[in-house]
């Protein structure tokens, strides 16, 4: 399995607020956050196709996503819209400052994950049993 | 058929208002004006509604699941009540007395978003300007760490980039833009200049750049050259008037209120040479009013403990990722917020071990984790209040339809629980 | 509300020509009544006391965007101060910026009974209107900027009277304010382009006009309409040494505006201390205060407030954006600009007063000076523009200073010897009466403010009355730690005829009213206004023109004061 390490950002998007907007249990709202933006030559060293879904992981937990291909992405740094899935990756660690540390955590980034990806609904369950 | 016009739109912290809806049949059929996030919330207000107060997920009356809301908050030793952004000021001002009655700890949306911003303007202050200014008088503007086009959408059309005013009738023309950031946005796509900087070292770029304004040489810093960087400094020195608007990319990134330290510093020391401001991109319509009336009644813009009775703040140890995280709360009040989608994961594990009740208007994984969810009346659309703009101008929301049969507003709600509670306590 | 019986008190009623006298007071349905039978009335034995009719404060920050940028900004100063709830009162924090359940709590239990906000920006209009309406007990008003408006300058410059005088009345009506507020006039404007003016007659870049037209133009706009208060004015130069020339030169320059009927004064200057100042620099700082005293004393178309120092830790908040700054360049201390389009501006800074700072005590006794130096105090009322000066439970202190000699020998004695050598403060051996203390808090301020039932105890005034615990027949002057502690803590305050403080307790905590001022406009000129309004409302502004006037929802109480005799 490829990896690499990345430089993590998350933020929002105008699908995202459309999204949200409809509702947080809504096909829309899902599509816009379930997903990461990579470089192209990143998402080749990890020899992405479209339909691959990838693995995202440090030292907060991990999760499994699809991918997109971004230009205005430097190689090593990832974007995941604000949302439950990029949210398995931030940790609570503020620093006295009430603040995570949202932008520019580091992520390893595996390719052709084989693990299936959480529906809404399954990440609220496994939140609510801890897991 | 009836056309309401001037109405204010309740997304984000640009709080348009110029906003023109067509009611038929107590619904929305067109909206005029809107950006296309503003467009989906008239359009789909009805749509993933909360259907009804519940209790477990099971489907109560509102006085059962009231009594239920009334009974967790008054037998918690320290509840958490979090949210508010998106509602309006009445509501907020009844989820503090809420909190000043129980004990507990009130906080709101800026914790994760523009917190950082309020502890440098209490550390350093904050030279700023209602967005007109910007319009009528600005000739260079700076995104640092924003991006309106994807988060503010017609900010550059009302307020910045684009808008012409009373000096400057040729608008975007004689206006230039510069994007500071991590990554090619479609902001910085737009602007005349685009500064791409290395992740975390927004405080050292801010650092430098103050140091070369007041004539000192600098390396390269950040992934930005000392041209580049000797080059801002002047053409910010010699702007008639010139703006900073920063977001969450000053604010979430390493150094955090240090940042926006270092920005508010910098934009002091330029208005030894001309006139220079700097303006936080306040994400959610709402959220600097959370701020202004939880600052006018406590003292303290978020993060207020009362559980000896009278207002205490302290970010870092009364903030809600902290208080969640240590385990230091045993209830949560949710209202107008979703903090189970933006919180980190590890901290909504801790949420879901203690009871939450959620006030909200559509079914959300927060509502879906609580214990009681109360469903509301739209602010803005269903009810009316105050909303602060971004830069601090209240406007009006507008009730354009009724709620459905039975649906209260937040501040209706939040009044009942009121009632029971001071019964109880 | 229930009847009320004071007996036994001493009271003072200046406005009644009452002065030290033993008298009852009655008050039935919330207003001061004739004689009625005791029956089921509630009897206050006031022997051995001061009465006085309820404090009026005309001069205080307390509400909206400034105040509230003092409080985000200071949560230091807060933990100096924390108020815990009770029964009946809210938790909340004091010091210099008091949160709003506290401001009216406090205020209350000193005896005041209604309080202005001086300074109301009109597009914060709401803002200041939600604070107010979480400030119990007191009656207030709030007073609308107007110096460095754009439709203002763009009056004046056009020379056109009229849409002037209609802008005026329009303006107090959308933003439901109740005086035409002045701020460095021309001067925020200029900061708007990071500029100051130099004086009254720098000329207004873009209007071609100077802050001497835009004064007078103000001043007699007001009297043509006939609004309850003059103009409230902060003059230009606030905080330059050598500034007293501009204060006396800004007085004389309306002295040839008629007032309107009824009144002899045509402009108010605010904190006059500060803009007292004579010597060439602050390192050379001395008191212009007995200049300006000697020309207010042979004029009778000027008042003018204190803006007393207190030698604390407090936080200076004005809509003078340019000084502000300066305020920051020469302390270092943490800056919030705010500026308002098309309208105002705002600046804070926290600053401590020192005792042994040169400067800090020539400025104490500079306000003390201005009201021992001024004859009438009909003319000169005590402020510490809070929180500028001093947060305003300091009155008490003022008060014994001004009542007092060796109260004030005693603080100048503790403080630096610049305020013996450079102003004229222990020459003077004047002590403030109890009569006098009625005038400059409270039936003066009313008088001046043009509020009718307030500030007296005649018959049909409102049932607002303080009780204090000291006996004015045996008071000395030498027991003024006594006297402090009286007007810190009233035995009773009364409220419309309710009883909300006893023995300095809340009591009670009911919304007070909201005053403003509402002024005709010809019916022809108001449509022709509002369609030049609209117009460069959609040019300029971000917020439309619909939108702007505050609505009635943010007024659940709200007393409109009518101007009369409007001149068109």
């Amino acid at each position: 399995m490829k990896k690499i390490d990345v430089t993590l950002i998350s933020g929002r998007t105008t699908q995202q607020g459309v999204g949200l907007e409809e509702g947080k249990t809504s096909e829309a709202y899902t599509k816009s956050v379930d997903y990461i933006e990579l470089n192209s030559s990143d998402a080749e060293k990890l020899g992405l196709k479209e339909e691959y879904l990838v693995k995202v992981s440090n030292e907060n937990g991990s999760v499994v996503l699809k991918w997109k291909k971004t230009d205005g992405l430097d190689s090593g740094i990832a974007f995941i819209p604000y949302g439950p899935w990029a949210n398995q990756l931030f940790g609570y660690e503020t620093e006295s400052t009430g603040m995570p540390w949202f932008k520019g955590i580091p992520a390893l980034i595996e390719g052709e994950s084989k693990e299936n990806m959480l529906t809404l609904q399954e990440i609220v369950e496994s939140l609510r049993s801890g897991k | 058929m009836q056309i309401v016009t001037d109405i204010v739109c309740p997304f984000c912290g640009c709080l348009c208002d110029d906003l023109e809806a067509t009611i038929e049949n107590n619904h929305i059929s067109k909206i005029k004006n809107a950006c296309a996030i503003s467009r989906s919330k008239f359009l789909n207000h009805s749509k993933n509604r909360l259907n009804s107060p519940t209790i477990d997920g099971e489907k109560v009356s509102l006085e059962k699941a009231l009594d239920a809301a009334a009974d967790i908050l008054s037998t918690s030793r320290r509840p958490l009540i979090y949210g508010l952004s998106s509602t309006e000021c009445e509501a907020i001002g009844k989820a503090v007395e809420i909190s000043e009655l129980t004990g507990g700890v009130i906080d709101n949306t800026s914790s994760v978003c523009h917190g950082p911003t309020i502890l440098a303007l209490q550390q350093v202050g904050e030279s700023k300007t209602t967005l007109g200014e910007v319009k009528n008088r600005s000739d260079l503007i700076i995104f640092w760490g924003s991006n309106p086009t994807q988060a503010h959408l017609r900010h550059l059309l009302r307020y910045s980039g684009i808008s012409k005013g009373l000096y400057t009738s040729e608008g975007r023309k004689k206006r230039f833009i510069i994007a500071v950031d991590i990554r090619e946005t479609a902001t910085a796509k737009m602007a005349d200049q685009f500064i791409k900087i290395k992740p975390n070292k927004d405080f050292e770029l801010l650092q430098a750049l103050s140091a070369a304004v007041r004539g000192y040489e600098v390396p390269d810093v950040a992934g930005v050259s000392k041209d580049e960087i000797m080059e801002l400094a002047n053409r910010m020195k010699n702007a008639k008037f010139g703006i900073v608007f920063f977001g969450l990319g000053l604010t979430q990134s390493r150094g955090r209120h240090m940042n926006i330290d270092a920005a508010v510093m910098l934009v002091a020391e330029l208005n030894h040479h001309t006139k220079f401001l700097l303006t936080p991109m306040r994400g959610h319509y709402n959220v600097a009013g959370a701020n202004t009336v939880t600052t006018w009644q406590t003292g303290y813009p978020y993060a207020v403990d009362f559980s000896r009775g009278y207002p205490r703040y302290n970010p870092g140890e009364y903030t809600s990722i902290d208080l969640l995280a240590k385990g230091e709360v045993d209830a949560a009040l949710i209202i107008a917020s979703d903090p189970v989608s933006t919180f980190p994961a590890n901290v909504v594990r801790e949420l879901a071990k203690i009871p939450v009740i959620t006030l909200d208007h559509k079914i959300s994984p927060t509502t879906m984790l609580s214990k009681v969810a109360l469903p509301v009346a739209t602010a803005g659309i269903e009810g009316e209040g105050t909303a602060y703009r971004m830069d601090g101008v209240p406007l009006r929301l507008s009730k354009l339809l009724e709620p459905e049969e039975g649906v209260k507003t937040d501040a209706e709600l939040l009044d009942m629980i009121i009632e029971r509670i001071g019964g109880k306590r | 509300m229930s009847d009320i019986i004071i007996k036994g008190g001493v009271v003072f009623d200046p406005l009644n020509n009452v002065n030290g006298e033993l008298k009852e007071i009655y008050i039935k349905e919330g207003k001061v009544a004739e004689e009625f039978p005791e029956n089921k009335a509630k009897v206050i034995d006031a022997k051995g006391m001061t009465v006085m009719p309820g404090g009026v404060d005309l001069h205080s920050h307390i509400a909206g965007s400034k105040i509230n940028i003092g409080r985000l900004m200071r949560p230091e100063d807060h933990r100096k101060d924390p108020v815990p709830r009770s029964i009946n009162t809210r938790s909340g924090v004091g010091y210099s910026c008091p949160s709003t359940f506290v401001t009216g709590y406090r205020y209350a239990q000193m005896g005041y009974t209604t309080v202005m906000e001086a300074a109301m920006p009109p597009l914060g209009a709401r803002h200041v209107h939600e604070e107010l309406n979480d400030t119990p007990i007191i009656d207030k008003a709030a007073f609308t900027l107007f110096g460095n408006n754009y439709f203002v300058l763009k009056y004046i410059k056009e020379g056109d009277k009229d849409k002037l005088k209609a802008f005026i009345a329009w303006l107090l009506r959308a933003t439901r304010g109740y005086a035409v507020k002045i701020v460095n006039p021309g001067g925020v404007e200029h900061w708007k382009w990071g500029r100051n003016v130099e004086g009254l007659d720098t000329p207004i870049e873009n209007y071609e006009i100077t802050p001497r037209e835009v004064i007078t133009s103000l001043a007699e706009s007001n009297e043509e309409l006939g609004l309850p208060h003059t103009i409230h004015l902060h003059c230009n130069n606030l905080g330059v040494p050598g500034n007293y020339e501009t204060t006396i030169e800004t007085i004389d320059t309306v002295k040839g505006i008629k007032p309107k009927k009824g009144r002899e004064a045509s402009v108010h200057i605010v904190h006059c201390q500060f803009n007292a100042l004579d010597g060439e620099n602050w390192m050379k700082l001395k008191s212009g205060a007995s200049k300006i005293s000697k020309y207010v004393n042979g004029k009778s178309h000027v008042t003018l407030d204190l803006g007393q120092v207190i030698f604390t830790d407090t936080t200076t908040m004005t809509g003078d954006g340019p000084w502000q700054f300066r305020l920051w360049e020469l302390t270092g201390n943490k800056w919030v600009n705010s500026d308002v389009e098309m309208e105002a501006g705002a600046g804070v800074v926290p600053y401590t007063f020192k005792k042994n700072n040169p400067a800090n005590a020539i400025q104490w006794a500079i306000g003390l000076e201005l009201a021992l130096l001024i004859k009438d105090p009909w003319k000169v009322y005590m402020t510490t523009d809070h929180p500028n000066g001093g947060p305003f439970y300091y009155y008490p202190k003022v008060i014994s200073w001004l009542m007092s000699r060796k109260s004030r020998t005693e603080t100048m004695l503790e403080s630096n010897k610049s305020c013996i050598r450079k102003t004229t403060l222990d020459g003077s051996y004047r002590e403030y009466t109890f009569n006098d203390i009625a005038i400059v808090t409270r039936a003066a301020t009313a008088k001046v403010l043009g509020l009718v039932n307030k500030g007296h105890l005649g018959i049909g005034a409102d049932g607002d009355v303080s009780i204090y615990k000291i006996n004015p027949k045996t008071w000395r002057p030498s027991k003024f730690k006594e006297l402090e502690k009286a007007f810190s803590s009233a035995a009773y305050t009364i409220k419309n005829g309710d009883i909300v403080v006893k023995d300095g307790e809340v009591h009670s905590t009911s919304l007070g009213s909201t005053f403003w001022a509402d002024a005709e406009i010809p019916e022809g000129l108001e449509s022709e206004l509002v369609k030049e309004l609209e117009e460069d409302f959609s040019k300029y502004y971000t917020v439309n023109f619909r939108n702007y006037p505050v609505e009635e929802a943010y007024l659940p109480t709200q007393i409109p004061v009518e101007a009369k005799g409007g001149k068109w």
